[in-house]
């Protein structure tokens, strides 16, 4: 996010309400919204340092109020907080009775912002705004009425929330020869249209993912494993997005499908699922509750394990291998074994928040995402299990009584109960 | 017939069983002694009004058979959930045997719990000489939905079984089906009786809802894939 700092963000601005509006107040804390970019800070009465403020801070990109007692961070908390504030890409940063601020803390939020692009909003609450301590510095001046007018429709906006919030309706039980044409059977009208949109586009994105594959010239004694690992992660992917089971399961459905149009049978069996023997479900195990209670942790290695685990279920002697360079810039992607693996939309920041961390730490390309111990050397197996086990109480998160069985894409597909077998090759079925 | 009932209700009005009967029009030796539940329901309904009056009774409260104790509501839960264990169904000496009951009990609470599943979708069937079993009571449905059900229930997952999806992607792919049917008539048979494969003009081809699901309905990508030409 450096770069940001000679672009056009990353100012300061005041909002002059001498009146101390309760409508002004209610109008800032309705703009909280961690999809758009937009974080509000509540300051603590007599905030005078800046771990006080950090702390606050980080309530505001959804961190627990004593998050730094509760995980023992003992330094650095003002570094920990900018590295959220660009991990969760806030793009506004509104600052409720910054008047109240000492000047040191001020500035210190001016530099973050110039630094980091982020545009902050000071709201200068004093009966003598104006003329008080945020009057020394430079910053564009708003009065109430200016700002309103900028922000009011912000906080009529629709669709405040990610994505459909209504339930997916329940699923019929078929196979996925018959699975579309059973849901028109047994859905009402509304319910198969929104399931039957989600299944044409999984589909069609399935089926666009095998095209180029299956140009290529094929033996009929290929050790097909490479390519089963293949399919497992672009099932992996499609899936990763996925808000509740039945979604995942239409996705799946959706899949199979495509892949038994390519000659490739997906046999999968839903089951109960026993996590102690490392099993794990075809629904997300890391949806937006999951990540928003993983969110409440501000130690970015505990919320970027965590994460990864539950979004790819690999064991820890796999996760501890990666590199920097393993993980997409934005967080949303992580490469195993050759396979590229997602993160969910809603998640990548728990994810990104390490990446930070470790960048600016001085960490890049082939040197390790986790290190640990005094010597800063890539960490090892046990300890990431410790951290993850950590994170798993702390935010109530199962991970399973037992470390998963899946060292690539294709343990992840086996560890819901799913296997690929090669049908006899066929010619192409979609142009 | 409660015949105790009429027994108390004579008391209490002072009167006779036997005076009772007669100006009801009734021979009195049933009435007092009589214990056959055909004769009591074959008992004019003129008849028995005539006595509800004389005894100051409802009909029902006179038909009810007897006796004292009603079954504990508490007892034909506990039968229900007895014959819902075993789907063989159970004589009424095995209940009386598992459930620690007398004979008698059990005989009480199977009347109850028949009254009571009356109005709902089970019911005790009598099988055999006194063995009871617990079952649907298909009565509530029309013939037409017991037909679909059957269907419905006919219908598994084909996918499940590798050898019967790697046949109807033969067919979708144009294979040469009839060598299937060869080697495994059998499974041709399963699938079309999962609704998987269907016949047109001698040719297989794989369902509607195969097609729809797999989103084959549609003519232009559909017209290279029939089974049409043996191969």
């Amino acid at each position: 996010m450096g770069e940001a700092s000679t672009s056009t963000r990353g100012h300061l601005h005041i909002v002059e309400d001498p009146a101390d509006s309760a409508e002004l107040a209610r109008l800032v804390s309705s703009l909280a919204d961690r999809a758009r970019g937009r974080v509000v800070c509540h300051t603590t009465p007599g905030c005078s340092t800046d771990e006080q403020l950090a702390s606050d801070l980080l309530v505001a990109v959804g961190k627990r109020f004593d998050a730094l007692r509760f995980e023992r961070v003992r330094r650095g908390a003002w570094e920990l907080s900018e590295v959220w504030m660009v991990a969760e890409d806030v793009v506004d940063l509104f600052v409720l009775r910054a008047h109240a601020l000492p000047l040191q803390l001020l500035h210190a939020l001016g530099e973050m912002s110039r630094r980091n692009g982020i545009e902050t909003w000071l709201i200068d609450s004093s009966r003598d705004a104006g003329a008080g301590v945020l009057d020394r510095m430079r910053a564009a001046r708003w009065s109430p009425t200016r700002f309103r007018t900028r922000w009011e429709s912000a906080r009529n906006s629709a669709d405040r929330l990610p994505r459909d919030q209504t339930p997916y309706p329940e699923l019929p039980s078929d196979g996925f020869l018959t699975f579309r044409a059973t849901c028109r059977r047994l859905l009402v009208p509304g319910d198969f249209d929104r399931v039957d949109a989600l299944y044409r586009e999984s589909m069609a994105t399935t089926i666009a993912w095998l095209k180029p594959r299956r140009a290529r010239p094929r033996a009929h004694d290929v050790d097909d494993s490479l390519e089963r690992d293949a399919i497992a992660a672009q099932i992996q992917r499609l899936l990763s997005d996925a808000a509740s089971t039945s979604e995942a399961l239409v996705r799946f459905r959706a899949a199979q499908a495509a892949c038994f149009l390519d000659g490739w049978f997906i046999d999968f069996h839903p089951t109960v699922v026993d996590t102690a023997c490392g099993m794990a479900p075809l629904g997300p195990e890391l949806c937006p509750a999951s990540a928003n209670r993983l969110r409440r942790l501000c130690g970015p290695v505990s919320t970027a394990a965590m994460a990864l685990r539950l979004a790819t279920s690999m064991r820890s002697e796999i996760l501890c291998r990666l590199n920097i360079d393993d993980l997409a810039d934005d967080g949303g992607g992580v490469t195993i074994e050759g396979q590229l693996m997602a993160v969910p939309d809603h998640a990548r920041s728990l994810v990104r928040a390490h990446l930070v961390a470790r960048q600016r730490q001085g960490g890049s390309g082939a040197d390790p995402f986790f290190v640990g111990g005094n010597s800063g050397g890539r960490s090892n197996a046990s300890a990431l299990r410790n951290i993850v086990r950590s994170a798993s109480r702390k935010t109530g998160l199962s991970v399973g009584a037992r470390d998963t069985v899946a060292m690539n894409a294709g343990g992840w597909l086996l560890a819901r109960g799913a296997r690929i077998h090669r049908m006899r090759v066929a010619p192409a079925v979609h142009a | 017939m409660n015949r105790r009932l009429i027994s108390e209700r004579c008391r209490a009005a002072g009167t006779a069983v036997h005076e009772v009967a007669k100006r009801a029009g009734l021979d009195p030796i049933p009435l007092l002694f009589g214990e056959n539940p055909h004769e009591d329901d074959r008992m004019p309904f003129g008849v028995l009004r005539t006595l509800s009056r004389l005894l100051d009774v409802s009909v029902d409260e006179l038909m009810d058979s007897d006796p004292t104790p009603a079954a504990d509501p508490a007892d034909d839960v506990r039968l229900e959930a007895a014959l819902a264990a075993v789907p063989d169904g159970l004589t009424r000496d095995a209940l009386s045997q598992g459930l620690g009951w007398p004979l008698e009990r059990v005989e009480r609470t199977v009347a109850s719990l028949e009254a009571r599943l009356r109005a709902t979708g089970r019911r005790i069937r009598r099988v055999g000489s006194h063995a009871y079993v617990l079952g649907p009571n298909l009565s509530v449905l029309t013939s037409a939905e017991r037909a679909r059900l059957q269907r419905a229930d006919r219908k598994g997952d084909a996918a499940a079984d590798y050898r019967a999806t790697e046949m109807v992607f033969g067919i979708v792919s144009g294979w040469r089906w009839e060598a299937y049917y060869e080697a495994d008539p059998d499974s041709i048979q399963i699938l079309r009786e999962q609704c998987l494969v269907e016949s047109h003009r001698n040719q297989l081809d794989i369902s509607a809802d195969v097609a729809f699901s797999l989103q084959l309905d549609q003519p232009h990508l559909r017209s290279s894939l029939t089974a049409s030409e043996p191969r």
